[in-house]
């Protein structure tokens, strides 16, 4: 039952901090993009169609980037850690 | 507004360090002078220092409790007692379910002041006499004498990975602040006016 009670514990946890490192994540990169346009097109800088056109074609395969992917890791790195302390409390 | 805002700040920081303090492992140069069960009733106030219910402890009707303590000896000759209690799979997280093990591992390593097994216990928790806690005994290794003090590498691990952790929400929510506070706030002056 407190197994349980953990696990749902920590799911809720990392389903948080999940969507929020997501969050961080794509703003990160969305600034870069913003920041690119702007060096290349000093003429047109600033919030405009064109740059928001660019940056949406940008973003289009970032799902599938390694970063992207990486922040999967949220789901994994907690749970590999209870097993860590569970082994070397208990059997080391 | 100011010295409350500080005086609470303070307060958040005493009670970090407390919580941490509480929390992480400590280690002692010890010798185990003896380990026994004791019946033992816990007071409401100090219920939060001793093992929740749901790690598979048991109370008789008069709310007694059976706990195991290791009773020690430091180097400098003052005594320090030890409960060995599980922590189950609920705070703190040390998943901790094999006192029974650790219980006769003590036992084995149980020696007289004469001729001394010197050990180093691994523990988390706080002896506070007036108020009947005492800090969890986590694990147990021999040391070559009462003057080693392992390096308490799990501690520093632990801080490691929080003040790395503290950082990242720290820059997440400097990102959040300058994408989607500032632009907010800014529209809205603009509506204002």
């Amino acid at each position: 039952m407190a197994l349980i009670r953990l696990w749902l514990f920590m799911l809720a946890v990392q389903l948080l901090f999940y969507v929020l490192l997501r969050v961080y994540v794509r703003s990160e990169r969305v600034e870069r993009l913003e920041e690119r346009w702007d060096a290349r097109h000093p003429d047109r800088a600033g919030d405009n169609a064109a740059r928001r056109a660019f940056i949406a074609k940008a973003m289009a395969g970032f799902e599938k980037t390694l970063k992207a992917r990486l922040t999967l890791l949220v789901f994994v790195l907690p749970t590999l850690a209870v097993l860590g302390i569970v082994y070397l409390v208990n059997w080391h | 507004m100011y010295y409350l805002r500080v005086a609470i700040g303070v307060l958040f920081g005493i009670l970090a360090f407390a919580l941490l303090d509480y929390t992480l492992p400590s280690k002692n140069t010890v010798r185990i002078s003896n380990t026994y069960n004791r019946l033992t009733s816990i007071p409401p106030s100090a219920t939060i220092f001793w093992a929740s219910d749901s790690t598979g402890t048991v109370e008789n009707a008069s709310g007694q409790r059976d706990v195991r303590f290791i009773d020690t000896v430091r180097p400098g000759g003052s005594v320090f007692v030890y409960r060995n209690e599980d922590t189950g799979w609920v705070w703190p997280p040390y998943f901790k379910y094999d006192s029974s093990n650790l219980h006769a591992e003590a036992t084995n390593l149980k020696s007289p002041a004469g001729d001394p097994i010197w050990v180093s216990v691994t523990g988390y928790g706080w002896r506070i006499p007036w108020m009947s806690t005492y800090p969890n005994a986590i694990s147990i290794n021999t040391v070559a004498g009462p003057d080693e003090r392992p390096m308490n590498w799990p501690a520093m691990v632990i801080c490691v990975v929080l003040l790395m952790l503290l950082a990242l929400i720290w820059r997440m929510w400097a990102q959040f602040q300058e994408r989607g506070l500032t632009p907010l706030r800014d529209r809205l002056n603009r509506k204002g006016k």
